[in-house]
């Protein structure tokens, strides 16, 4: 599912993000805990450093999708070329947005940058990985179903495509509200609505498969 | 985009796109809807294909069209055919009043 190229590209951000990772816990007294600042540079309450595991393990869980995806489907290689593409415009923003993070967060902890103001900061991120989400899911539908050998993903091409069209006006809408949410509303609310929209999203996959393998003739 | 607006912009078109929400039809299915000639529904064919909204696949002498729409279009598509793009204004003022049959 993933071109060579971008395979590579994505693995080796991957590496870059876990050696900084290391780099930067190996000068740590205490390995468990990543300091903060404030505003004024002064040192608060640290963080947990297994934050710094959040961006890779990002990446690999993408690509592990992307990858599982592949493995599962039963499609002729014609049909995966499409995918692959999209694959493409997918993992490699996304890798590269995810180290540029795993960058900010090491230079913050080292106590640069720490009069920045992060609530602009983090506004923007919630706006582009929002934009994001809903630029790549938006073509979602185009591409072709693909016969899995999972047998609950199963679907014929008819209701496969109905998925998928589903799909992605559920991954475009989370976009919407991340992207609107991020810019005008309480950033703290942001993680349990985001976090509800997806397990709503997914309850309602779920049960789209259900009654879609139940209805279609065998 | 051009071709995509052009595409919406006809109500026949919206019509076939719509049809093929429900399920992937051969150009007879399709044509058993309209009251058009072969080669008026041929046309408007290559207009939804030309603007990527459509899929066909032949197989012998049938061919299947299938949906293919983005978000996006699926919305513009929504969009057009809730203010009536392309019809005239009379039908279109009935369907925004609801007295549209």
């Amino acid at each position: 599912m993933i071109e060579r190229k971008v395979f590579w590209i994505a693995w080796a951000l991957v590496v870059a993000m876990l050696a900084a990772a290391a780099w930067r816990v190996l000068l740590l007294p205490d390995w468990t805990h990543l300091p903060r600042y404030d505003l004024n540079g002064a040192a608060i309450s640290p963080t947990s450093s297994a934050v710094l595991l959040a961006m890779p393990g990002a990446v690999l869980f993408i690509m592990a999708r992307l990858t599982w995806r592949a493995r599962t489907a039963s499609a002729p290689v014609e049909s995966l070329r499409p995918w692959k593409k999209w694959a493409s415009v997918v993992l490699v923003p996304i890798s590269v947005i995810l180290t540029l993070l795993q960058a900010f967060i090491i230079v913050r902890s080292l106590g640069l940058l720490s009069t920045m103001n992060m609530l602009p900061f983090s506004r923007g991120v919630f706006a582009i990985l929002g934009l994001m989400a809903m630029v790549t899911n938006n073509a979602l539908p185009k591409l072709p179903w693909l016969r899995s050998r999972v047998a609950f993903l199963n679907l014929d091409p008819d209701k496969g495509a109905k998925f998928l069209r589903l799909r992605a006006w559920q991954e475009v809408l989370i976009g919407l509200v991340v992207v609107l949410g991020g810019l005008f509303l309480p950033l703290k609310i942001m993680p349990p609505i985001v976090f509800s929209m997806v397990i709503a999203s997914a309850i309602v996959s779920l049960a789209f498969c259900f009654s879609a393998k139940h209805g279609q003739p065998q | 985009m051009n071709s995509v607006f052009k595409a919406l912009s006809d109500p026949t078109r919206r019509q076939i796109l719509q049809l093929l929400r429900k399920r992937a039809m051969s150009a007879g299915e399709l044509a058993e809807h309209f009251a058009l000639s072969k080669s008026t529904l041929s046309a408007h064919f290559a207009v939804l294909r030309e603007a990527d909204l459509v899929d066909s696949d032949k197989s012998g002498t049938t061919i299947t069209y299938r949906l293919k729409l983005s978000v996006l279009e699926d919305a513009l598509l929504s969009f057009a055919e809730t203010v009536g793009v392309g019809l005239p204004a009379e039908p279109r003022l009935r369907k925004a009043t609801g007295k549209a049959r």
